[in-house]
């Protein structure tokens, strides 16, 4: 995949995770994972303080690198009390995790739940 | 584009090609024609005498002679005009005989043409099919291809019979669908998709997929068709691009094809669509898997060029996977979404309605992506889509109800069922009267409808009485 096709990718990418479609306020970090030693172009991380939340997008060259990258993802994440969402659009994967054992839960699990669909794409 | 009930006859030449081994006029005259012409005439003995004598004798012979019109004229189209009689004088066939040579050899070289000239000429009031009916010379391959090879030929084909006429003339030879609508689109200029369903409806998926993959040829469907009936000739071809990456061809890795799509849902939702699909709801011939010029022009089409293009903060076209726009035609970004999109987006098709007018958009967001994540669940597809919509009918399903209830109210619109399910729920397990239950029923449906997540959540788990129902 080209560079343009990838900056076209990350820009399609800002626009999905606006505070207006997520309904939380992200700031942007560095992604959790390096994006080369997932096999992967780029990648952009979001984090949210309260509720508590941690997401890392990354872009792949095709579609057939997400589903085994997706599994390693959640393996490294599974914890009880930890919930943990994957998802793909076009070329990029999302992964996202945060608590939900605390008083908050309920609501760091539907605010993990909006940010993703935000990125997801509407339908 | 002219009208086939106004066309003349014609006898203009056309450019000389004649089959060395063919009979001139007069020898074909002495071979068939009859011996009595006197009376009247039907339509088939018209159509010989013209093409024995040509359209200028014909059409003197007309003028001169006595025609039985009556009330009704030329171009008539009525039942009784199927076979128009007219009464012709014997005498005036001997004269007509006398035709001169050069009229006769351009006739002839016309006749060998083929019966779309025969479709022409034949005053502009027959049917290719009506024709073919009355014994003409059928088209076959041969004079098809020298027809279509000849650019002036074609151009006064198309400047005297209907693009409609004309295609249903080529299906004696059934073309392919690309060759065909490249004439059509280079010779007619303004087409009606009704011109074309016959033979969209008869093409095989390779040869849309032909016609899917010739930029000059769409674009030249865009400029005889318009800019709308274009949207729904992409969906009809079935336009289904592939996702821009390194890796093409990964099978499996890409949006999944409407026909596929239309045979997963009738697979796994065997036991739910049955109604559906009986009432004819499908998804394949509605989808165009789109990008670039044609994923704006139907979203602009659909959203309007502000909303698509610079609504803020997000243009409608970063944000959105797929649509079904105001005439339910699905339009799915190539490089957008994933192998489910394409499901969901059928799901929709096979949805009553009634759950997006009476719980709303979230609500039958929700029953859609529920279904979809079950057939993807199997198909090995994350999605995260409407993710918490789809986890709040994954709680009806495991708490309040069943999925066989979820189902009805998704698929065949008994949403009555869900309400009752809800409420019975509520009442004998949560021990609430049936007022309150009604009413923790509607705080459920205005909570999803407002995406208050947690809340339409407790109405769901939590013990509420109408104090706590107040409080939420």
């Amino acid at each position: 995949m080209s560079e343009e096709l990838v900056n076209k990718q990350l820009s399609r990418l800002n626009g999905l995770m606006h505070p207006d479609r997520t309904r939380i306020a992200l700031e942007k970090v560095d992604p959790e994972h390096a994006p080369e030693k997932l096999g992967a172009l780029a990648g952009v991380g979001y984090r949210s303080r309260n509720p508590d939340i941690q997401v890392s997008v990354y872009v792949f060259s095709s579609w057939s690198k997400h589903q085994s990258v997706s599994e390693k993802l959640k393996e490294e994440c599974a914890e009880d009390g930890v919930h943990v969402v994957t998802a793909t659009n076009g070329p990029m994967l999302f992964f996202g995790h945060t608590r939900i054992d605390g008083p908050g839960g309920i609501d760091a699990r539907f605010a993990l739940g909006d940010i993703v669909s935000a990125f997801s794409g509407d339908e | 584009m002219p009208s086939r009930t106004s066309k003349t006859p014609t006898s203009k030449p056309r450019s000389p090609n004649p089959e060395k081994a063919a009979p001139t006029v007069q020898e074909s005259m002495q071979e068939s024609l009859p011996e009595n012409m006197t009376g009247q005439l039907k339509s088939s003995q018209v159509l010989q005498l013209q093409r024995l004598i040509g359209n200028k004798a014909v059409g003197r012979l007309m003028k001169d002679r006595t025609v039985q019109r009556e009330s009704h004229g030329k171009g008539c189209n009525c039942a009784n005009c199927s076979s128009v009689q007219r009464t012709v004088d014997t005498r005036r066939v001997a004269d007509i005989r006398r035709v001169d040579k050069q009229e006769a050899d351009v006739q002839t070289t016309r006749i060998q043409r083929g019966f779309l000239d025969d479709v022409m000429v034949f005053f502009g009031v027959k049917t290719a099919e009506e024709v073919r009916q009355e014994g003409l010379a059928p088209l076959d391959k041969t004079k098809w291809n020298k027809t279509v090879a000849d650019d002036s030929l074609m151009k006064d084909i198309a400047g005297k019979i209907s693009v409609k006429d004309f295609i249903e003339a080529s299906q004696a030879v059934k073309p392919l669908l690309k060759t065909l609508l490249d004439l059509a689109f280079k010779y007619w200029s303004s087409i009606s998709l009704s011109d074309l369903e016959p033979v969209l409806n008869a093409a095989t998926s390779d040869e849309k997929t032909a016609v899917c993959s010739d930029e000059k040829l769409l674009t030249k469907a865009e400029g005889a068709l318009g800019k709308d009936p274009y949207l729904t000739f992409i969906t009809r071809i079935g336009m289904n691009q592939p996702p821009t990456t390194t890796e093409l061809g990964e099978g499996g890795k890409e949006h999944t094809a409407p026909a596929k799509a239309d045979e997963i849902i009738r697979d796994k939702m065997s036991a739910y669509v049955t109604e559906a699909v009986k009432k004819g709801r499908k998804i394949e011939g509605q989808v165009g898997i789109v990008a670039g010029a044609d994923w704006d022009r139907a979203g602009v089409a659909h959203y309007g060029d502000q909303v698509w293009h610079r609504a803020t903060p997000t243009p409608k076209k970063n944000a959105i996977n797929g649509f079904v726009d105001g005439s339910g035609r699905v339009w799915v970004e190539r490089n957008s979404g994933n192998p489910g999109t394409v499901i969901h987006e059928g799901l929709h098709k096979y949805s009553d309605g009634a759950v997006l007018s009476t719980l709303g958009f979230n609500t039958n967001e929700g029953m859609t992506e529920y279904f979809t994540r079950l057939i993807c669940a199997d198909l090995g597809i994350t999605r995260g889509n409407y993710t918490n919509n789809h986890d709040l009918i994954t709680a009806l399903v495991t708490t309040v109800t069943t999925k066989e209830v979820i189902a009805s109210s998704y698929f065949d619109g008994k949403v009555d069922d869900l309400k009752a399910a809800f409420i019975k729920y509520r009442k004998d397990t949560k021990g609430n009267t049936e007022e309150l239950a009604g009413q923790i029923w509607d705080a459920f449906v205005s909570n999803m409808k407002s995406g208050a997540w947690a809340k339409a959540s407790k109405c769901i788990n939590d013990d509420l009485d109408s104090d706590k129902l107040a409080a939420l």
